[in-house]
Parts: structure tokens; C-alpha cells; sequence
């Protein structure tokens, strides 16, 4: 166990960019097209698993075919309503199916963004040793045959961490004012939710923050430091973790806002808000981490170009 | 020199008087409501009664087009025409059938209507009578003449009626439903016609008055609007019943049915919109003409008005006429109190009016009765200004006029009393929207002057006393050049202004001068304005003050400052998880969360308000029926008095500064106070649960009385004073040994144990003594609450201080010199000042602390038992006072310690500088608790003043506003004591012990 631990983390942390030119290399190799493609999946998805995936199986199945006779307007509307009906008739389902959703979605994503990492780690690698170290080609190819056991052993502690969060975020959310007796599955799941969406993901690309004094320990808590007390990520990895995540805890917030009002609406129940809320903010911050990472990139395609063109006609000159 | 600060904040607390005082004479208007009866043993002062009985039926929200033969066109088809039997008979029989159009005074609230309409007066919202609190009427009316005359009153309908009335009806024929559940259209209304046939039915039943009132219409125009199928069938529904009921109507029983104010075009009312003023009046005498066929009556006395959108003209009259002209047709004095005149065709019965002339004559003379009795109590100045013109009307009337010259008799009685009216509304129910503008930009010119120096005050370091002194002399001078200047602009303006006088002009001129010349004098260079200070926005006040825009979230609030107060730690929490050493790391995270959880234990208590059922469980009390501590409560309260000082002694021992005044108000004279206290209550609770029996209450009352006396008196007089005497925390101990350097000499060395915390310790000392005082006061529920507070003020103290030595440390890091870290003086930013988000949760435990004390932004939450704490009857001025400390005493304590945030850890060298700054960072921890307050209060203003057309502005708003405006004067008294008692004293104490130990 500890063995993996090590060798996980200090990759993360070398991506993690504590030296100024890795970043700078990892401009260049920025997999925009796939990135950008794998986050509208991604985020599609999460709505999909946000707004109709609760109204499965037995409303979509039954009442949606029945909806559909011929198509005019009042239909679509009568869609609607019954899809806001079914989604706040039982809040805890509708939650339960967030989380599900989420949850094999997160696991996706979570794996998508550590084989980005385990290749940019790869570039740096090829990029930094003119020749090719050969030990650790054997080490990666090792690695990689030992693929499955050790992405399920990964995901398994990440899936841990998760549920440790969860109950963290349920505490924190009983003080902020959540009801401390009644409703405790309501909120244990929207706390669920906001775990599998916030803590999944960078817990299987950087591993457990571990509390031993070693220096490996030492980076990782580090890293989680910078990344979630400090909020100051580096790598369009670390961005892809941190907006997200920050996005979905304060949706989650701001989510509680509008339970307060007397509208009297069916899906100002708890904790439909803030569940909702924290999965928009998530795509809001998943959005904003693509936007932000892929202006960085082209800024320094941009720098290089005219660094290149400077230097030419430097040579020219001289 | 500790008084420059002083005068600052008596300056703040200045402006926010004015501004209070100009904007409430605008908002709150108020009215002295007459407790007098109108008495007749005689019979004089009525008629003989044309019809024995009456049947009263109220239709909620009936909109005169609803009932008019007239309606707007084009007619709707769900709401126009339906009801159609009064018109129908006002056609067929014109002399017993008469059909209104009246005007309801705003606010067209139910409750407020039945008291106009039953009163024959124009409430306001506070009627200022013996009775503040309660909806209960103290005025005369009709209902309580029925009363006096020992008629017995049947009732069936809206609940509102039996809290107006609470004791007034026959108990065997009240059937009151509950009004609050606008989503059920139908209960209420089935309840009236299940009970209201039968009593008509039934020739021997008692009742002289039957009062009726449906809420169908109502609410389906709230739930759906008068558009609407829905309401066509509930008016379908009340033309059926008011057939039935005409039916069944005996010939000497008068039948009334009016809708107590009409409705927007959406089905709402509450405003003064010309759709919710017009509410329909029917009068019907199955037997007797009331009108004679051949009267004449004077075309001047049939006012008459245009419905919106109709053609043609129906006759308009006041709605409060109906209070004088129900009590003569029935042979019953009219209401001490009213200010209606009776409707001419009701009393026509002969040809010539004679019993209009005498119904009238009594209509003017009691008018003219209450205006002198009016004029002659404490509230007669306010008639000043209209006092002459009524008496000149008054002698123009001729009251024994021939017959010939009875038209003009008529005419200057009517002008008479409505004369009176129209001086008595301007009075009462108008807002004075001039005054309220000047309170409003008063509050709005403080508040940005009172930030901006606290923004200046942060930004100069050891200058700053210089420069206060210098700005004091500006506005001190701008306060009597704007009294001079408001002096020209009332001469000249007061003539196109109304409603402005003089001292007002004073005041205003005055304050918004020197606001002026403070905001220009502290105004922040552009340059010193960064992108930095963004990240500065005080999020959580922002959004505090937002949601007073919100009726839900003030109803709210105490779950939208939890949320708050929670929030506004959270960027502590960060700057601990990334602090640069574990201790430090420990300190913030473990602090923060016991403020955490003290604030959400806090949270636990509460008293519901009325909007927030049905999400809301009463918890400071053992249910909502039963107000006794809750069991758990009675249990804690003793180990709490003891656990309590032990807490506050352990979070000094950090600092070593347990010592001095510490040792004894804390293990001593603290612990006996908080039991005494408690004790206090437990004997109260045993008292009034009669658990040792009814022989025990001289004794057990005694016992409570001795207590309280003994607590607060020992606080007051033995606290204190010893505090005066020996206020700081400190341990001298000074040995003498030999110096071996230098041969056979010795040293002195002198350990100063508390010296880290020198400022700190003895201001939580005086703290903690204003704790003792209240703690009598409050209910024990709330003083588990008010130990939380306290636990949680310190834990917060604890966190900016940890948070503080992060920021030095990395200020250190930053500065590239490292090993700066490990000389000890540099570790204490000298310059660092106080954050606004140190600030943010001091303030928000205040409100916080009033919640969960079993308050409410509601007049019903005042907790009057405590009236009778020192005394076991009212007791001037102690009742109040009590009730005072009560109410605002959490806000005080809380506010008084925000003095610490500048205190609470600050080393007392070198001397004179840490003084200096300690007395600055104090002015401004003081300043930016008065400016949260403040800011609350312009925005509870502000949306007050927009929404006072609103239906819930009496409820919600107004109430909040009142509590706003209280709390600023509350907190900015609670500052100034801190500041000018508390750290006035510590700051002699420290600086005049420690300046001869400055390091050379």
C-alpha cells in the first residue's frame, strides 16, 4: 500500500508544477480538442444525471410515453410540469439518483483526468531526458500492466475518502443550519452528492492526503493545501480539480438561499436547492477551469511563436 | 486624549439619532387612542331604534363593482353581476334597499378595517393606548355599546373578529375559523352558512347582533384573482346564501353586508390603490321604509363618485360612516371615538328630515366631544395647526335653525365633522414622505461618513490622534453652521414643504452638514484603492441588509444569520488548514469550531413567529402553549453558573492573565451571580407551576425577589467598583539574585505573569460584570444561550489572533528576511489594523444572541414577565428597564465586546506607542460595530420606506425597522460605554504601570 502511495504522489506533484517550466511545458502539449470534448460529455451528462435520470425509471417509462401524443406546445409544457412534478415528489429519490449518476460519472472523469496526468508526467519525462531512461520505461510499462488492480485499489480509497467527506459535509452542513434531528437522510445524501462531486475526483488523481511526516506525505498534504486552502491551482489538471470542486460548494451555498422565500413551491423542499445548486456550480466551475486553462495555453502558443520569431530574427541580425 | 476617539463616536452617535428621530416622525405615525366610552343612561344621546336586531354580514374583499348595477365596462363575466339580489332589490324597493360605494382607509388590512369600521376611527399602527402589545381593541365602538347595553352578539366567521374582541360575544354563539390558510377557499364559508341559517332560523334564539364574515372571496381573488372561473362560483355561492338569509329575516331585523375593502386588479389588497379603497356597502330593512317616498334630500349631502371604468355615478360615502349610522338606526349611542358621519337616507323617515337633522346634530356634537377631549391630552399638539378653522366651523353651526334654514345647518355640521376627518387623517394616516426622505438621507450620509472613517482611521497609524483632533473641530463647527443653514432653508422652503418644522430644519441642517465635511475630510485617494480591496467586500452584511427587501427572509432571519454567522468564518477556516505551524493550525481550526458549535447550539432556541409556522418548534420554551423552561434547560442551569466563569478563566490561562481582578470576579463573585441568577428562575418556574403549592407563593416570591436584588445589586455595586479599584490581570513578582557577571551585585528581575494579554484580560473582566448584571433578566433557556454567546465571543477573540499571527508570519516570509521570524517584537505587526471581517461575526452574534434569547422582530415576542423581576408589582422606572435589558441586553453585551477585538492579546510595550494604537484600533472596533448596525438599519429603512404600501409592512417591516433603529441607539450606547468606561480604564491602568518598563 504504501508503495503505490509513493509512486502516485510525486508524479502528481511533479505535474503539479512546483517548478516554474513544467507548467511551461505543459502549455504546449495542452490536449485542447480532447479536453474540451470530454468536458461538454462530461458536463451534458451531469445535467442529464441531474434533471432526468431521477425521473427514471417508472415516470419516464409509464407517463412520459403517454406525454408525447402529438407533440404541440401544451404538451411540452405539461412535459415540464410533470418533470419538475416527479422530481420534487420525493426528494431523497431524486438525491439518490444524483448520486448514482454522479457517482459512475465522477468515476469517468476521475479516470479520464489521471491518464491526462500519467501522460503529461510521460511528456515531461521524454521532454526533460533527451534520451529516453530506460528504468523508467520499465516502470511505466510495469505500470501499466498492472493497470486494473491498482486503479481499483486507487478508486476504492478515493471512494473512502469520499464517504469520509460526506460525513464531514454533513457535519458542517447541520452548522450552518440544517436540521440537526429531522430529515438526516435528505441531508446525508445531498452531502453525498457534494462529496462524489468535489472530493472523487482529486482524491483518485492525487491520492489521500496522508498526516505521515515523510517528505512524500509531506508533498502530497501540500498539494492538497495549495490546491483546497489556498484555492491556487497551477496545471489545467489541478483547475480541472479545484473550479469544479469549489463551483459545487458554492452552489451548494448559494442553494440554500432561495428555501428561505414563501413561494410555497414544490422544489423548495430540502435539499433539492442546494443538491441542484452544488451540481450547477459544478459545471459552471468545470466550464470556467476549460476556459481559463485553454486562454493560459494559446497565451503561451502565442508567447512561444513570437519568443521563436524573435530569436530568428535575432540570428538574422547578428 | 482617550476622548478623542470618545467624541468620534458621540459625533456617529448623533447623526444616528437625527436620522432615527426625522425618519420615524415620517414612518411611524402615531394617535393616542381614547380609552373613553360614550355614556347615555339618559337616552339622550341617541335615537329611538327603528329595527331591534341586526344581521352584520362581512364579505372579505367585497369590490363595490362586484355589487353595482353600474359595473365597469366591459362587464367581467366572473365577477360582475353575479352577485346580483342587492341590486335587485335596491331596484324593487328603493326606499328599504340601499346600495353604497364606500371608502375603506388604507391599510386595507382586515384587522385595521374592523377596527375603523367598528370604532367609526382610522387606526394607525401604534394606537398609543394602555394596551401596547396585544390586536385587541381599548376604544369605544359599537360592538362593546352593543355590550354595554347587554345585547348579546352572535358570531361565525374570520377569527380576527375574536382577537379584537376577545370577550365580547355570546361564548355559546362564536364560531371562529382560522383566517391565516388563504390556500382553502371554502371552510370558513361553510362554517358561516352551517351556523348562520340555523340562528336565523331559530325565532328563539337570544342574539341582538349577528356578525357574519365569509373569506371566500377573498381568498380566491389571493389564490386566483377575481378573473376566474373559481370566483364566479364563490360569488354564485354568497348570492344563494344572501338569499336565504333574506328570506329568513324577521321585518325589525336591519341587514348590512359590506366587504371590509376590495382588491387589486390581481385579487390582492393591503395598499391604497383605488381598487383596494373601494369596498360596497348594502343596507336592507325588510320591514320599515327607512327612506320616505317623497323626501328631498339636499343634493350636497349625496356625494357620489364614478366607479374606474363605469359610466355611470353611485353614491360614495366613507366606510367608517357606517359606525355612527349602525348605532343610531339600532337606539345606541355612537362611539366615543368616531369620526364618521351618519348616512342621510338611512335616517329620512319623514319628509323633512327630522330625524336626520337630530341623528346628524348627535353626530356633530360627539365629534366635536372627542376633538376637545383629543385636544386636551397628552397628543393635543398635533391638532394645533387645523384647531383654529374647526372652532371657526364649529360656531358657524346654528343649532337651533328654523326649519326654513335647515340646509345650512346640514351643511356646516357635514363640513364640520368632515372637516374633522380630513384633519385627523393627515394626521394619523398619511406618511409624512418629506420627513421620512431627510431621516433616510441622514442615515444613508452617516453611515458612508462613519465607514469612511473607519477606513481612515485604519489607513493612519500613530498620526491618527492629530488628525481626529483636526476633524473634530470641523465638525463641531459644521454642526452649528448647519443649524444656521437649515435655519435659511426652513424660512425659505417651509412655505412649499409641508409637514417640516423647525427643529427638524435644525436637525437636519445640521447633521447632513457635518456628514458632509466628515465624508469629504476621510474620503480614501483613488490611489489607495487597489484590486486587493475587493476581495474586502463585507459579503455577509451585504447580504444581511439585502434581505430585509424580503418579507420571507425577515420573517427568517434568525436562520439567515446562522447561515451567516457560519459563512463568516469560513475564511478563517482556510487561512488555518494552510497555516505555516501546527499550533497555530490547532488554535484557529479547534476555535473556530467551538465558535461553530456554540452558534449553532445557540441556534437551538427559539420562539416561533407567528409567519413561521408551520416549519417553525417552539424550543426556548417547554412547548407553545406552555411557557416554562424545557426540563433539560432546568437541569443544566446550575452546573452552567458554575461552568461558565471556569470557561472564561480557562481562555484567560492561555495568556497567564488568570490572575489579578481575574481571581476574584471569576471564581468568585461571577459564579455567585450566574447562580443567583438562575436560581432567579428555577424559583419562578416552581412559583408558577404551583409545584410546592399554593401556601408557598409569598415565600417563593420573596426568594425570587432577594435574588435578583442581591445579583444585579451585587454586580452594580461590589463588581464594579472592585474592577474600578483593581482592574488589571497581572502578577508582579519581582526577586532579587545575585548578578554573576558582575561580581558581588545583584539584579532585580521582575516577572509580569497576564503581560501578553495586559489590555486584554481586565476588559473581558468588565465584560463579563455587564454579562452578570443581565443575566438575571433573561429566561434560563436564554441564559444557556447567553453562556454559548460568551463562549463563542471568545473563541472568535482566539481565532483573530491566530489568524493574525498567520498573516505576520507570512508577512514576515514575504518580506525576505525569514529570520526576522525569530525576533519575537516583529512577530507582532504593530501596524496590522483591524479587519471589517473580525468585525462581521461580533456583530452578527448580536443579532443572533437577541434570537435565540426568545425574541423576534415582532412586538409579541416581548417577554413582559421580566417587568417584574426586582419587584413583585410595576415599579417605575424599573419595570421598563427591565424589560429593556431584556430585550436588548444580548445586542449590548455583545456590542460591548467588540472593544476587545483591538485588546485581546496586545502586549502593553513599548509605551506610548502600544496605547496609541490600542486606543485607535478600539475607536475603530467600536465604529465598525456601529456601522454594521447602522447599515442594517438604513436598509430596514430603505425597504420599510418603499414597501409601506405593502400588505405586510405593519407586520413584517415596520416591526423590523423598530427593532433596527433600537438596536443602533442600543449598540451605539453599548460602544461608547466600552470605549470610554472600559477602555478608558485599562488604558490609564496599563499604560501608567508599564511606562516606566520600557526597553531601552
Amino acid at each position: 500500500m504504501p508503495s503505490r502511495k509513493v509512486r502516485t504522489t510525486p508524479a502528481s506533484s511533479i505535474s503539479a508544477g512546483s517548478q516554474p517550466e513544467v507548467s511551461l511545458e505543459a502549455g504546449s502539449f495542452f490536449p485542447f480538442a480532447r479536453y474540451t470534448s470530454v468536458v461538454g460529455v462530461h458536463t451534458s451528462l451531469l445535467a442529464f444525471s441531474a434533471l432526468l435520470l431521477p425521473t427514471t425509471p417508472t415516470s419516464l417509462l409509464t407517463k412520459g410515453v403517454s406525454l408525447y401524443p402529438n407533440g404541440s406546445a401544451t404538451a411540452e409544457d405539461g412535459f415540464r410540469r410533470d418533470i419538475v412534478g416527479v422530481l420534487t415528489e420525493n426528494p431523497v429519490r431524486t438525491v439518490a439518483w444524483m448520486c448514482v449518476g454522479s457517482l459512475i460519472l465522477q468515476g469517468w472523469w476521475a479516470s479520464w483526468l489521471n491518464t491526462w496526468s500519467i501522460e503529461l508526467r510521460g511528456h515531461a519525462n521524454a521532454k526533460g531526458n533527451s534520451a529516453p531512461n530506460s528504468a523508467e520505461m520499465t516502470k511505466q510499462m510495469l505500470e501499466r500492466r498492472d493497470w486494473g488492480n491498482q486503479r481499483l485499489a486507487a478508486f476504492g480509497r478515493a471512494i473512502s475518502m469520499t464517504l469520509a467527506a460526506s460525513i464531514a459535509f454533513h457535519v458542517v452542513t447541520v452548522l450552518f443550519g440544517a436540521p440537526i434531528s429531522s430529515h438526516p437522510l435528505h441531508t446525508f445524501l445531498m452531502n453525498l452528492l457534494l462529496a462524489i462531486l468535489a472530493v472523487l475526483p482529486p482524491a483518485y488523481v492525487l491520492g489521500l492526503p496522508s498526516t505521515g511526516s515523510d517528505s512524500p506525505s509531506l508533498v502530497s498534504r501540500l498539494t492538497w493545501i495549495r490546491l483546497f486552502a489556498e484555492l491556487s491551482p497551477r496545471t489545467p489538471i489541478e483547475r480541472a480539480l479545484v473550479y469544479p470542486a469549489a463551483g459545487a460548494a458554492m452552489g451548494c451555498w448559494v442553494g440554500a438561499i432561495p428555501i428561505g422565500l414563501d413561494w410555497e413551491r414544490s422544489w423548495q423542499a430540502w435539499p433539492l436547492t442546494p443538491a441542484f445548486g452544488a451540481m450547477g456550480g459544478y459545471i459552471v466551475g468545470s466550464l470556467i477551469a476549460l476556459v481559463t486553462s485553454a486562454t493560459f495555453a494559446f497565451a503561451q502558443v502565442g508567447r512561444e511563436a513570437r519568443d521563436a520569431q524573435a530569436q530568428a530574427s535575432k540570428a538574422k541580425r547578428s | 486624549m482617550a476622548s478623542l476617539g470618545l467624541s468620534l463616536l458621540f459625533w456617529v452617535f448623533f447623526i444616528h439619532l437625527a436620522g432615527i428621530y426625522l425618519y420615524t416622525r415620517g414612518f411611524l405615525l402615531t394617535r393616542l387612542a381614547l380609552s373613553d366610552v360614550n355614556h347615555c343612561e339618559d337616552g339622550q344621546c341617541t335615537l329611538s331604534p327603528t329595527h331591534k336586531r341586526a344581521v352584520l354580514l362581512v364579505i372579505d374583499a367585497l369590490r363595490f363593482d362586484f355589487l353595482s348595477p353600474n359595473p365597469p365596462h366591459p362587464p367581467s363575466p366572473y365577477h360582475h353581476n353575479i352577485l346580483r339580489l342587492p341590486q335587485e332589490l335596491t331596484a324593487a324597493r328603493p326606499t328599504h334597499s340601499f346600495l353604497f360605494e364606500t371608502f375603506s382607509d388604507p391599510p386595507t388590512t382586515t384587522l385595521q378595517r374592523l377596527k375603523g369600521i367598528t370604532t367609526g376611527s382610522l387606526p394607525t399602527f401604534i394606537d398609543m393606548g394602555s394596551n401596547f402589545g396585544g390586536s385587541s381593541i381599548n376604544e369605544d365602538s359599537f360592538i362593546s355599546q352593543f355590550q354595554a347595553a347587554g345585547k348579546k352578539i352572535a358570531f361565525m366567521g374570520d377569527d380576527t373578529w375574536t382577537t379584537v374582541f376577545p370577550h365580547s360575544f355570546d361564548p355559546n354563539m362564536t364560531f371562529p375559523y382560522d383566517s391565516f390558510n388563504v390556500e382553502d377557499l371554502h371552510t370558513v364559508d361553510e362554517g358561516v352558512i352551517q351556523h348562520l341559517l340555523p340562528l336565523l332560523q331559530d325565532r328563539a334564539a337570544s342574539w341582538d347582533l349577528l356578525i357574519g364574515h365569509f373569506l371566500g372571496v377573498d381568498h380566491v381573488g389571493h389564490r386566483v384573482g377575481p378573473d376566474h372561473p373559481t370566483m364566479r362560483a364563490k360569488q354564485q355561492q354568497m348570492d344563494d346564501v344572501l338569499r336565504r338569509v333574506v328570506d329568513l329575516l324577521d321585518d325589525d331585523t336591519l341587514l348590512i353586508l359590506l366587504g371590509d375593502h376590495g382588491m387589486d386588479r390581481k385579487g390582492d389588497h393591503g395598499g391604497d390603490g383605488d381598487h383596494e379603497t373601494s369596498a360596497a356597502l348594502w343596507v336592507y330593512s325588510k320591514g320599515p321604509a327607512l327612506l320616505h317616498p317623497k323626501a328631498a334630500i339636499p343634493a350636497h349631502l349625496l356625494t357620489s363618485r364614478v366607479f374606474p371604468g363605469a359610466t355611470v355615478p353611485n353614491r360614495h360615502i366613507q366606510q367608517i360612516d357606517l359606525a355612527p349610522t349602525l348605532s343610531l338606526l339600532l337606539g345606541l349611542p355612537i362611539p366615543f371615538n368616531n369620526l364618521g358621519t351618519v348616512i342621510p337616507e338611512l335616517f329620512w323617515h319623514d319628509k323633512t328630515g327630522k330625524d336626520y337633522t337630530r341623528a346628524l346634530t348627535l353626530n356633530a356634537r360627539q365629534v366635536k366631544r372627542y376633538l376637545d377631549t383629543y385636544r386636551a391630552s397628552a397628543s393635543g399638539g398635533e391638532l394645533d395647526s387645523a384647531w383654529e378653522e374647526l372652532e371657526r366651523i364649529w360656531q358657524s353651526i346654528d343649532f337651533d335653525a328654523k326649519a326654513t334654514d335647515q340646509d345650512a345647518q346640514w351643511r356646516a355640521m357635514t363640513t364640520y365633522t368632515r372637516q374633522a376627518l380630513a384633519v385627523c387623517r393627515a394626521l394619523w394616516a398619511q406618511f409624512n414622505v418629506s420627513l421620512m426622505t431627510l431621516g433616510l438621507t441622514l442615515l444613508a450620509t452617516g453611515t458612508l461618513a462613519a465607514s469612511l472613517l473607519y477606513l481612515k482611521l485604519g489607513a493612519l497609524q500613530e498620526k491618527w490622534e492629530s488628525w481626529t483632533g483636526e476633524v473634530q473641530r470641523w465638525y463641531v463647527t459644521s454642526m452649528f453652521s448647519g443649524a444656521l443653514l437649515g435655519f435659511v432653508g426652513y424660512i425659505t422652503v417651509s412655505r412649499y414643504v409641508k409637514g417640516i418644522g423647525l427643529f427638524e430644519a435644525l436637525l437636519f441642517g445640521s447633521a447632513l452638514t457635518s456628514s458632509l465635511v466628515v465624508i469629504a475630510s476621510a474620503r480614501p485617494s483613488i490611489s489607495s484603492m487597489s484590486l486587493r480591496s475587493l476581495t474586502s467586500i463585507p459579503i455577509p452584511l451585504i447580504l444581511h441588509a439585502l434581505a430585509f427587501a424580503s418579507n420571507s427572509f425577515t420573517v427568517w432571519e434568525d436562520h439567515v444569520v446562522t447561515f451567516l454567522l457560519i459563512t463568516s468564518i469560513v475564511p478563517s477556516v482556510f487561512v488555518g488548514v494552510a497555516a505555516p505551524t501546527s499550533r497555530l493550525r490547532y488554535r484557529i481550526l479547534g476555535f473556530s469550531a467551538l465558535f461553530a458549535v456554540s452558534v449553532r447550539l445557540m441556534a437551538v432556541s427559539t420562539v416561533c413567529r407567528e409567519e413561521q409556522q408551520p416549519y417553525c418548534h417552539v424550543t426556548f420554551f417547554a412547548s407553545s402553549s406552555l411557557p416554562s423552561p424545557p426540563p433539560f434547560v432546568l437541569v443544566l442551569s446550575l452546573p452552567i453558573a458554575f461552568a461558565l466563569p471556569w470557561v472564561i478563566k480557562r481562555f484567560l490561562k492561555i495568556s497567564q492573565s488568570d490572575k489579578g481582578a481575574a481571581a476574584i470576579v471569576l471564581p468568585w463573585i461571577l459564579p455567585s451571580t450566574l447562580l443567583l441568577g438562575s436560581a432567579f428562575w428555577v424559583i419562578e418556574h416552581l412559583d408558577s407551576s404551583e409545584a410546592l403549592g399554593p401556601e408557598w407563593a409569598g415565600t417563593l416570591r420573596l426568594g425570587r425577589t432577594l435574588c435578583a436584588r442581591f445579583a444585579m445589586g451585587g454586580v452594580l455595586l461590589f463588581g464594579y467598583a472592585l474592577w474600578w479599584l483593581v482592574p488589571l490581570c497581572l502578577k508582579i513578582s519581582t526577586e532579587t539574585k545575585p548578578d554573576h557577571t558582575a561580581g558581588g551585585r545583584t539584579k532585580t528581575e521582575v516577572t509580569v505573569l497576564g503581560f501578553a494579554n495586559a489590555y486584554g484580560a481586565p476588559y473581558v473582566i468588565f465584560w463579563c460584570l455587564f454579562l452578570g448584571l443581565l443575566y438575571p433578566v433573561i429566561q434560563l433557556t436564554g441564559q444557556v444561550v447567553l453562556a454559548l454567546a460568551a463562549v463563542a465571543v471568545l473563541a472568535h477573540l482566539e481565532v483573530v489572533d491566530s489568524v493574525r499571527d498567520v498573516r505576520g508570519l507570512e508577512a514576515v516570509f514575504a518580506s525576505g528576511n525569514p529570520s526576522a521570524i525569530l525576533k519575537p517584537d516583529t512577530l507582532q505587526p504593530a501596524s496590522a489594523p483591524i479587519r471589517f471581517s473580525e468585525i462581521t461575526p461580533l456583530a452578527l452574534i448580536a443579532v443572533h444572541a437577541f434570537f435565540t434569547t426568545g425574541h423576534q422582530a415582532a412586538i409579541p415576542s416581548i417577554q413582559w414577565k421580566t417587568a417584574f423581576v426586582l419587584t413583585p408589582t410595576l415599579t417605575y422606572p424599573f419595570s421598563p428597564l427591565l424589560v429593556v435589558l431584556n430585550t436588548f441586553g444580548p445586542h449590548f453585551l455583545i456590542a460591548l465586546a467588540s472593544p476587545l477585538l483591538a485588546l485581546y492579546n496586545v502586549a502593553p510595550l513599548p509605551q506610548p506607542t502600544a496605547d496609541v494604537k490600542v486606543r485607535r484600533d478600539a475607536a475603530r472596533a467600536a465604529l465598525g460595530m456601529m456601522v454594521y448596525h447602522a447599515a442594517l438599519l438604513l436598509s430596514s429603512a430603505v425597504c420599510s420606506a418603499w414597501l409601506r404600501r405593502h400588505l405586510m409592512v405593519w407586520k413584517i417591516f415596520a416591526p423590523r425597522f423598530m427593532l433596527a433603529a433600537v438596536t443602533v441607539v442600543v449598540v451605539d450606547v453599548a460602544v461608547l460605554f466600552g470605549v470610554g468606561v472600559g477602555v478608558g480604564r485599562v488604558s490609564d491602568a496599563v499604560s501608567k504601570l508599564f511606562v516606566a518598563m520600557n526597553p531601552k
